[in-house]
């Protein structure tokens, strides 16, 4: 069992990493949203029922005091408010999940509260995004934050590109600020990114739609 | 009556029988990514005959297929399943 979680991580560690989801797309839309980083990898699957609402399997391994620490956690992710402008989208999203957290072949009872707020334009984009993961005895907490700007203007069907730069705080995995400049691509319902933190160690993140 | 009735389904007859580009102002399409619901969604409409979003001009292009309706009230409900809200509907056959 061990070994075929290694091996399903492995897979994972191949694709990029969602460092930022969208928890909720569109009426009947599915997203799958894999995702890497030296100490965090991730794999939610998603099915929107409307367009504030969707359900979702989020599995998440990550590396805690040296030992593999899994959550398997069916999700409820909603819109909480979303302001369509002209020019812009503000949206803010809350995700609620309750599993299993397997550590040091113990399993428990796991949960998963999160929020999201964005802003987005066609040339700037901004996040801010906090997490908190709860099993028997342990307490993870990661915030993150995001600021991008596209370089050019690209049509519907085009290929557009965005520069982001992206902090996180993870108190009980990492002491510092982890700082990481990133490239985000999208074309069409592919998204992908990827970045190498100042520390040398690669993220990457994707989201597909369909 | 009768020849009320007659009239009336002869006034609809040559707008059935067109197919009609409807010009959709959408709010909040920002992002071509975010924006794929849209195409999707009215991609999948057996009286659509093509979909096309602009994100240049915040415009959702659609060409209905012909003796095809789409309502303005359906096109609303559409686009807000999508995320997004409409601003302004124009139709030209």
């Amino acid at each position: 069992m061990r070994t075929r979680l290694k091996y399903c991580y492995f897979v994972l560690a191949l694709v990029p990493e969602i460092a930022i989801a969208h928890p909720v797309s569109f009426k009947d839309g599915y997203g799958v949203m894999p995702g890497y980083s030296k100490e965090r990898q991730e794999l939610e699957l998603n099915y929107s029922l409307t367009s504030s609402s969707a359900i979702a399997l989020n599995t998440i391994k990550l590396d805690y005091e040296d030992q593999d620490l899994v959550f398997v956690l069916p999700q409820f992710n909603y819109k909480i408010f979303r302001q369509n402008e002209e020019d812009s989208q503000t949206n803010l999203y809350g995700s609620l999940g309750i599993g299993a957290g397997r550590y040091r072949d113990e399993t428990e009872v796991a949960g998963l509260a999160a929020f999201q707020a964005d802003y987005e334009t066609r040339r700037i984009y901004t996040l801010l995004s906090a997490e908190h993961l709860q099993t028997e005895g342990i307490s993870l907490n990661r915030v993150r934050y995001r600021l991008g700007v596209a370089p050019y203007l690209a049509d519907f069907e085009g290929i557009h590109t965005w520069l982001i730069a992206q902090v996180e705080f993870t108190p009980e995995l990492e002491e510092e600020l982890s700082v990481t400049p990133m490239l985000r691509f999208f074309y069409k319902n592919y998204l992908l990114e990827f970045g190498v933190s100042l520390k040398g160690d690669p993220v990457a993140a994707g989201i597909f739609h369909f | 009556m009768r020849k009320l009735i007659i009239a009336l389904i002869l006034a609809f007859i040559p707008t059935l029988a067109v197919a009609e580009e409807i010009r959709v102002s959408v709010n909040g399409m920002v992002c071509s990514f975010c924006a794929q619901g849209i195409k999707k969604t009215f991609g999948n409409l057996v009286e659509v005959e093509s979909v096309s979003p602009d994100l240049e001009n915040k415009l959702v292009v659609i060409v209905t297929k012909k003796d095809q309706l789409l309502t303005d009230a359906r096109i609303e409900e559409l686009i807000k399943d999508s995320g997004y809200e409409v601003k302004k509907i124009e139709r030209k056959s």
